[in-house]
C-alpha cells in the first residue's frame, strides 16, 4: 500500500495538512506518515555540552507533542498512521525520504511556526515544491 | 471535498495532475472542473494591422482542444466534469477561478508545455503556489 507523507511541526496549517491529507489518502488509496523534521542545532563549537543536550531534549519533546496532536486529528477521523521523526533540513529530509518507492506524495502546510505572516509560503513549503519529484499538497 | 479544479495544458504533468483529480474525487462523489488558460498574445505595438481578435478566438479554440483530449485520454466517468476555457495570464487566471469558485484543491501539473526539461517546477507551478489561497496539488 502506497503511503502519503504529512509534514507536522504543531502549526494550525500542518495540523489542516494532516485533514487535507486524510482526504486525499481516501482518493488515492493511501496510509498516512506523519513526519516531524527536528533541524539540526547549530551553536559554535565552545557552547557547554551541557546546553546543547538541553536543546536537543527539548527538540525531542516538540517533536513528540506535535507528532501526538497531528495523530489524535487522524484518530478521530477513524484511521490508523505511522510517526516518523528524522533528524536534519526540514525541506530536503522530507524530500529524500518521498523518493522512497512506497511514497505516493507528501502534504504540508504553507506556512509553519517560523514564517512571516504577510508571506503566502513559507520557505519550507517552497523548498519542497522546487525538490520533491513526488506529487506535493500545500495546504493553507 | 467537493469542488476541485484542474489546471491543463494538455502536457503530460497535467494529464497525470487530471487522473489524479478524478481519482480523489471519485470517493466524494466532487465536482470536477477542467480549466484550459490560454496566455494572450502580445505583438509589438508596431503591428497595429494583426487581428488580434482573430488570433485569440483561435487560441480559445486550441484550449478547448485541449480540454477535449484531456476529457478523453482520460475515458467515460461517472463524475460531475466541467469544463472552462479562459484567456488571460495564466496562474493570476487559475487562482483568480479556484479563489471565486472556493475550490477545495486545485491540481495542477508541476511544469506545462513550456518548461525546461531539468527544472522541476515550472513558472506557472511555482507562481500559483505563491498567490493561490486554496490548497494546491503540485503532480509531477
Amino acid at each position: 500500500m502506497k503511503t502519503i507523507l504529512v509534514a507536522v511541526d504543531g502549526s494550525e496549517p500542518s495540523l489542516k495538512g494532516v485533514r487535507a491529507a486524510l482526504d486525499l489518502a481516501k482518493g488515492v488509496g493511501a496510509r498516512l506518515e506523519l513526519v516531524y523534521v527536528i533541524p539540526p542545532v547549530l551553536l559554535p563549537p565552545s557552547t557547554y555540552a551541557e546546553t546543547i543536550k538541553k536543546l536537543e531534549e527539548a527538540n525531542a519533546t516538540m517533536a513528540t507533542h506535535a507528532l501526538d496532536k497531528a495523530k489524535a486529528i487522524v484518530a478521530g477521523a477513524g484511521s490508523d498512521c505511522d510517526l516518523i521523526t528524522l533528524h536534519g533540513a526540514p525541506a530536503e529530509s522530507l524530500a529524500d525520504l518521498a523518493q522512497a518507492e512506497r511514497v505516493w506524495g507528501v502534504v504540508i502546510g504553507a506556512k509553519g511556526h517560523n514564517a512571516v505572516s504577510r508571506v503566502l509560503l513559507g520557505s519550507t513549503a517552497d523548498r519542497l515544491m522546487h525538490i520533491c519529484q513526488k506529487p506535493v499538497l500545500i495546504v493553507r | 471535498m467537493k469542488k476541485i479544479l484542474v489546471a491543463t495544458d494538455g502536457s503530460d504533468a497535467s494529464l497525470k495532475g487530471a487522473r489524479v483529480a478524478f481519482q480523489v474525487a471519485r470517493p466524494f462523489d466532487a465536482a470536477v472542473t477542467v480549466l484550459s488558460v490560454v496566455p494572450p498574445i502580445v505583438l509589438p505595438g508596431d503591428a497595429p494591422w494583426a487581428p488580434m481578435d482573430e488570433i485569440h478566438l483561435s487560441e480559445l479554440k486550441r484550449g478547448e482542444r485541449v480540454l477535449s483530449e484531456t476529457l478523453a485520454a482520460l475515458g467515460e466517468t461517472a463524475l460531475n466534469v466541467s469544463t472552462r476555457v479562459m484567456l488571460g495570464p495564466v496562474a493570476e487566471t487559475i487562482t483568480e477561478v479556484a479563489e471565486s469558485g472556493a475550490f477545495d484543491m486545485v491540481v495542477l501539473g508541476s511544469h506545462g508545455k513550456g518548461a525546461v526539461k531539468r527544472v522541476l517546477l515550472g513558472s506557472v507551478a511555482d507562481r500559483v503556489m505563491h498567490l493561490c489561497t486554496r490548497p494546491v496539488l503540485v503532480v509531477p
